[in-house]
């Protein structure tokens, strides 16, 4: 089996296309289908490390303090990322407990700890074993990240219980939404396949020697 | 008259992990191959994807039911209070004049599941009964379906912000119920299924009806 750097293959269509040149700041569209192939992006193992670090800073606060406070008749209570897994384990409703910390806790967490470890492998030219076990699990656990949504469920919450009682916004809050714009961004700016180039072009490198 | 041809055609693979594309150079058939840079098992389609899509999807439209018909929410607030489904809380939400709001969930919790399975049955059908559908329209419609999933999480996400901010003792108490269970497995199956759907076999029928002609 040899590998042809020459051509370019759709995942989506599987249109045979020719390895175009790209400038940094563009990205490859499938003729075809229109598939965004992948996009060259400006230090994205800089800017990932500079955004995940960022991110991780934030996941404690995000977590475990307070999202918002509720005060109904004298009594309050007030509503963490962490209590309410805890509540629905403790409700009986294992399942959706699980699926809820996975999504919103678990995912989002590790794919930070892994883009914070590929990205500084990548910086110390480590291109070992590990660093392509972590580019693929943080290929595959990206989407059970759901941060977004959860964005929203906060937003759905507070507008329905806004006429029941008394609501304060909390810290956790506010560390939520920059953990959410970090996600984002790093979405937007982080950049695999650079860095699956180069573990290619080092592997090479290692038979040949 | 195309100029685009199949990888596949070419005797080309796609590494499905890091998107290197491999020759596949005398693979007997039914001999695993491993990509020679990332080491994952090279595929040239996703293995078994209509059955495995079907039985997803079949499992989802069963989970459906009791996702519906059982409450996924008690509010209790002063004693009073009774189960509401993912339906009768919509109700509930315009009866309070909270339009926007009941739009969002009923779309999230309602609309883009059922959407969703039938946008992926349109796509497996359109694959096993070589319909003549635009092929870059059923790309664009897969696209849709696999962005969209993670959306109908809301439901369950609000759910468990509510029983944590709302569990005031006697004043006031909200609890999960069993329809948000089956809610999470219709969420999770949907989300299976349109990973375990390949849209390259859409553009494979491409090729066949070429050589036909």
């Amino acid at each position: 089996m040899l590998s042809h750097q020459s051509q370019l293959i759709c995942h989506e269509c599987d249109a045979l296309l020719r390895m175009p040149t790209v400038q940094v700041g563009q990205k490859v569209v499938c003729p075809r289908c229109g598939c965004t192939l992948y996009k060259c992006r400006r230090d994205p193992v800089d800017r990932g490390l500079a955004l995940s670090l960022a991110a991780l800073i934030l996941f404690v606060p995000a977590n475990f303090l307070p999202i918002m406070t509720l005060d109904i008749l004298g009594q309050e209570n007030a509503d963490t990322l962490y209590k309410g897994v805890l509540q629905l384990y403790v409700q009986g409703y294992w399942w959706m407990a699980l699926l809820v910390f996975v999504c919103s806790m678990l995912a989002p967490l590790v794919e930070f700890l892994l883009i914070t470890g590929i990205c500084i492998l990548v910086k110390l030219r480590r291109y070992n074993l590990l660093l392509i076990h972590m580019l693929k699990i943080q290929g595959h656990i990206k989407r059970w990240g759901m941060l977004e949504v959860f964005m929203l469920g906060i937003l759905v919450a507070y507008i329905k219980m806004i006429d029941e009682g008394e609501i304060h916004l909390g810290m956790g809050l506010y560390c939520f939404i920059g953990l959410l714009l970090a996600t984002t961004l790093n979405a937007v700016l982080f950049d695999t396949h650079t860095i699956w180039e180069q573990v290619g072009k080092a592997r090479e490198r290692h038979r040949l020697r | 008259m195309n100029a685009i041809v199949s990888a596949k055609s070419q005797g080309l693979v796609l590494c499905n992990d890091c998107h290197l594309v491999v020759r596949e150079a005398a693979v007997t058939p039914g001999q695993a191959s491993y990509c020679p840079r990332c080491g994952s098992r090279l595929h040239t389609r996703r293995p078994n994807s209509l059955a495995r899509t079907w039985a997803l999807i079949i499992t989802a439209w069963i989970f459906l039911l009791p996702a519906n018909l059982y409450p996924v929410m008690t509010v209790i607030y002063l004693g009073e209070g009774e189960p509401d489904t993912i339906l009768s809380g919509v109700v509930r939400l315009v009866q309070n004049g909270m339009i926007p709001i009941a739009i969002l969930v009923f779309v999230a919790s309602i609309v883009v599941p059922m959407l969703k399975l039938l946008g992926l049955m349109v796509l497996l059908l359109t694959v096993q009964r070589r319909w003549q559908l635009n092929k870059r329209q059923c790309t664009i419609l897969y696209r849709i379906i696999e962005v969209i999933g993670a959306w109908s999480m809301l439901d369950l996400f609000m759910i468990s912000i509510l029983v944590t901010l709302v569990d005031l003792g006697a004043v006031a108490t909200i609890s999960a119920g069993t329809g948000a269970t089956a809610f999470a497995t219709v969420v999770v199956l949907t989300m299976f299924a349109a990973m375990s759907f390949d849209p390259r076999l859409i553009w494979d029928l491409q090729e066949h009806h070429d050589e036909r002609h």
